[in-house]
C-alpha cells in the first residue's frame, strides 16, 4: 500500500498546474498563495542570519569577558553590583537574540512543512476532481460572488472572471430553475447543505443533467456565510435511469396485455351478456308497443333495463381499456379493497370457466394507500390467475381461491391470495421472483417478477409461502397512508 | 295435428345471469309465450315438471353446472324435452356436442328475436308431436297388454311374415287355432290388415326375430 504521503510526493504540484496551463483548483481555495521559491529564499536568509549570529555572539562575549572582571561571590555579597552591570546587560541581550533567532528558525521550518502538506493536499483534491470530472465551486454570499474550477466553468458555460448566483441560475433548465434557486438560498442558512439533481438549459437541443452537492463552508468570520460544493455531469446516468424506467413500464404493459389476452374469452362473455340483454329487451319493447292498450309500466321497466345493461357493458370496456393503456406511473390515494374488487371482476369469467370458486374476505375498513391503480390491479390479477393456473395444472377438481386483506400492526396493508393447487416446490422458492423463471409450459416467467417490481415501487413487499394443507399463498404488503417511512 | 287439451305449452329459460334471464323472459312473454324462468340450473332440475309441454332454452356457460351437462341430466332422467342452447362463446366444440346430444338448435348471444322465436315455435311443435306419439304408443301398449301370452307369440310370427301353416307348425297347434288367435289379435288391437299389424308391431318395438319380446319402455315415460 502506498501511503498518502508517498502519493503526495509522487505528484508534482507545479507539474500539474503547468500541464493544465491554468491555475490549479487549489488556488481557488487558498487565501495564502503557496509560492515555493519565495519560501525557499526566506528560509535560506534566516538560516544564514543564524549562522552569522552564533560566531558573532561568541566573539563579542569573549571580548567583553576580557575587559570585565568576572564577579566573585564575595564581591556580589558586598553589593558591588554596579561594577558588573554592563557585563550583565551585554549577556542578556546576546542570549535573547540567540533564543529569538532559534525560535524563528524552528517556526520557519514548521511553516515550510505545513505549506508543503497543504499544497500537496490541494493538489490531490484538484487531481481527484479533474480525474472524476467533478467541478468545484464556492459561493460567498456577502459578495454574492462565485469562484469555480475550470471544469465547473465549462459545464455551466460560465464566462471568465467573477459572476453572481443569477448567472448560474440562468444556465438551469427553466422547469428546474425554481427548485434550484430555493435550494441554493435555503442552503445558505442551513447547517446541512443539500444534494440536487437537475437539468441544464438545453444546448444544441441536448439537455444535460447535473448533480449539485453543497455544504456550508466554515469561515473564520461567522457573519460571512459561505457555501462550497461539487457539480457533476450525470446526463448519461440519468438518461439510462429514464430508459430503464421506460423499459420497465413497457414490460409491465406488455405482460398486462398478454394477461388480458388470456382473459379475452372470459371478457368477451362479460360483454356479450349485457349485449344479449339489451338486444332482447329492445326487441321485447318493439313487441310490447304493437299491443294496445300500451303497457307503459312494462315499457318503462324495459328501457331502464336497457340503460343499466348498457352501463354494465361500458364498465367492462372502460376497465379493459384502462388495463391496456400504456401510461406512466400515476400515484394517487386509493382503497386497496377497491383495487382487489375490480381485479376480481375481470377474472370472474375466467374462474367460472375453470370451475374455480373464489372466497373473498376483505378488511372492514378501507385500506388507504398511495399507488397506481392499474399497476396494483395488475398485481392482484396476476396472482389470482397464477393461482387458477396452478389449480388447473394440479388437476384439482374442486378448485378454490381465497383473497384476504388485512391491516398489519406495523402500518402496512396486506393482501393474501391463496389457492389449493399443488403448492410451490422447495427448490423453486429462491427463483420464484426471478425474471424468465417459469414452471408453466409456455410461460414467459415475467408475471411475478413484474409484480414484485411494481410492489417495490409502492415501497411494499411481496413474498410467498406454502399452505399447511394444500396449495400456496402469495402476500403483498404496501404501506398505508400516514405510515412514516424514514 | 290435434291440440293438447292439457296445460298450455310453456318455455323454460335457464340462465344464471339474472339480467339476461329477465330480458329473454320479457321477449318471449311479449311474443305470447308462457315463460318459466330459472336463475339456477340445479333449481330447474329440481322444480321443472316433465309433464308440462314446451321446450327449454339453456345457457351453456353457467357457473353451477353448464348447459350441456344440464341437458345430459335431463336425458338421464328420461326427459326428452326439446332444448335450444344459447352461448356467449361461439366455439364449435360445444356446438357439435350439443347437436349430437340432440339439441334442437344452438344460438349465439346476442340472439335475434326472429331466430329465437322460430326455434321456440319449432321446439314447442316438436314437443307436442313427441307427446302425441308418446300418447299413441301408450295407448297401443295398453291394447297390447290385453293380449294373452299365446296371442303375443302368434303376433310375433305374423310380424316375421310366417304363414298360418308355419305358425301352427312352430307352435305345435292346428292352423285353425292360429286363425282364431289372429282374429282375436286384430280385434283387440283394432286393426284390419296384416300390414297395419306389422306397422303397429314396429311402433311397439316388437321385432319378430326370436325369443320373448318384452314390451318396450318409452323413454318419454318418466312417471
Amino acid at each position: 500500500m502506498m501511503s498518502a504521503r508517498a502519493l503526495g510526493n509522487l505528484i508534482d504540484p507545479t507539474a500539474i498546474a503547468s500541464a493544465q496551463g491554468t491555475r490549479s483548483a487549489a488556488a481557488h481555495f487558498s487565501t495564502r498563495k503557496a509560492t515555493p521559491s519565495g519560501t525557499h529564499i526566506r528560509q535560506l536568509l534566516i538560516e544564514f542570519l543564524i549562522a552569522l549570529t552564533i560566531p558573532l555572539t561568541a566573539f563579542s562575549a569573549i571580548k567583553l569577558l576580557k575587559f570585565t572582571t568576572i564577579p566573585t561571590v564575595e564581591s556580589l555579597a558586598y553589593g558591588e553590583w554596579s561594577k558588573y552591570s554592563h557585563t550583565a546587560a551585554v549577556l542578556v541581550i546576546l542570549t535573547t537574540t540567540i533564543v529569538a533567532f532559534i525560535a524563528l528558525a524552528i517556526e520557519s521550518r514548521r511553516r515550510k512543512e505545513v505549506e508543503s502538506v497543504l499544497f500537496e493536499t490541494e493538489a490531490r483534491v484538484s487531481l481527484c476532481a479533474e480525474a472524476t470530472d467533478v467541478g468545484l465551486w464556492q459561493w460567498n454570499s456577502a459578495t454574492n460572488e462565485f469562484e469555480v474550477s475550470n471544469h465547473c466553468r465549462d459545464l455551466l458555460r460560465l464566462p471568465a472572471g467573477a459572476f453572481t448566483v443569477g448567472r448560474i441560475l440562468d444556465g438551469v433548465h427553466p422547469d428546474d430553475r425554481r427548485t434550484v434557486e430555493e435550494s441554493m438560498l435555503g442552503g445558505l442558512h442551513s447547517d446541512s447543505g443539500f444534494d440536487l439533481e437537475f437539468r441544464l438549459r438545453p444546448v444544441n437541443g441536448r439537455t444535460r443533467w447535473v448533480r449539485l452537492r453543497a455544504r456550508p463552508a466554515t469561515r473564520p468570520n461567522p457573519h460571512v456565510t459561505c457555501m462550497a460544493g461539487t457539480i457533476l455531469d450525470v446526463t448519461e446516468r440519468s438518461e439510462m435511469k429514464l430508459e430503464v424506467e421506460r423499459q420497465r413500464e413497457s414490460l409491465a404493459h406488455l405482460t398486462r396485455v398478454s394477461m388480458m389476452g388470456k382473459l379475452s374469452s372470459a371478457l368477451a362473455h362479460e360483454l356479450n351478456q349485457p349485449l344479449t340483454a339489451i338486444m332482447s329487451n329492445a326487441q321485447a319493447a318493439q313487441r310490447i308497443m304493437t299491443k294496445l292498450p300500451l303497457d307503459l309500466n312494462e315499457l318503462k321497466a324495459t328501457i331502464s333495463d336497457i340503460i343499466q345493461d348498457d352501463t354494465r357493458a361500458g364498465e367492462v370496456i372502460r376497465h379493459l381499456r384502462g388495463m391496456l393503456k400504456n401510461n406512466a406511473d400515476f400515484f394517487e390515494e386509493l382503497d386497496l379493497n377497491g383495487i382487489i374488487a375490480s381485479a376480481l371482476e375481470l377474472t370472474q369469467g375466467d374462474l367460472v370457466e375453470r370451475h374455480i370458486s373464489v372466497a373473498i374476505r376483505l378488511s372492514k375498513n378501507p385500506l388507504l394507500i398511495r399507488g397506481d391503480s392499474v399497476q396494483l390491479q395488475q398485481v392482484v390479477l396476476n396472482l389470482v390467475l397464477n393461482g387458477a393456473e396452478a389449480i388447473s395444472e394440479g388437476g384439482e377438481r374442486a378448485g378454490s381461491i381465497a383473497v384476504t386483506s388485512t391491516i398489519l400492526s406495523d402500518g402496512y396493508a396486506c393482501v393474501g391470495i391463496s389457492d389449493n393447487g399443488p403448492g410451490i416446490k422447495p427448490e423453486h422458492f429462491s427463483k420464484l421472483f426471478d425474471p424468465f423463471f417459469s414452471t408453466k409450459e409456455g410461460g414467459m416467467g415475467l408475471g411475478l417478477s413484474i409484480s414484485r417490481s411494481i410492489v417495490m415501487r409502492h415501497r411494499g413487499q411481496m413474498w410467498a409461502a406454502n399452505n399447511s394443507e394444500k396449495g400456496a399463498t402469495f402476500y403483498v404488503s404496501v404501506p398505508l397512508v400516514g405510515k412514516n417511512l424514514s | 295435428m290435434n291440440v293438447q287439451p292439457e296445460p298450455n305449452p310453456c318455455v323454460y329459460i335457464v340462465d344464471d345471469d339474472q339480467r339476461v334471464l329477465t330480458a329473454l323472459s320479457r321477449l318471449l312473454s311479449s311474443a305470447g309465450y308462457d315463460v318459466r324462468a330459472f336463475n339456477s340450473p340445479l333449481e330447474f332440475l329440481r322444480d321443472h315438471d316433465p309433464d308440462q309441454p314446451g321446450c327449454a332454452i339453456l345457457d351453456i356457460g353457467m357457473s353451477e353446472i353448464d348447459g350441456l351437462t344440464l341437458q345430459e341430466q335431463l336425458l338421464n332422467d328420461e326427459v326428452r324435452r326439446p332444448v335450444i342452447f344459447l352461448t356467449a362463446r361461439n366455439d364449435a366444440g360445444s356446438g357439435v356436442r350439443a347437436i349430437k346430444a340432440g339439441a334442437l338448435d344452438y344460438l349465439t348471444k346476442p340472439v335475434q328475436d326472429s331466430g329465437l322465436l322460430d326455434a321456440v315455435a319449432k321446439g314447442i311443435d316438436v314437443d307436442l308431436k313427441l307427446r302425441q306419439q308418446h300418447k299413441q304408443i301408450r295407448e297401443l301398449q295398453r291394447l297390447y297388454n290385453r293380449l294373452t301370452e299365446r296371442e303375443r307369440e302368434v303376433l310375433r310370427f305374423v310380424i316375421r311374415g310366417l304363414l298360418n301353416k308355419q305358425i301352427a307348425y312352430e307352435l305345435g297347434i292346428v292352423e285353425k287355432t292360429v286363425k282364431v288367435h289372429r282374429g282375436h289379435i286384430m280385434q283387440k288391437l283394432g286393426v284390419h290388415s296384416v300390414a297395419a299389424l306389422v306397422r303397429l308391431g314396429e311402433r311397439l318395438g316388437i321385432s319378430g326375430a326370436s325369443g320373448v319380446a318384452s314390451p318396450p319402455q318409452s323413454r318419454m315415460d318418466s312417471h
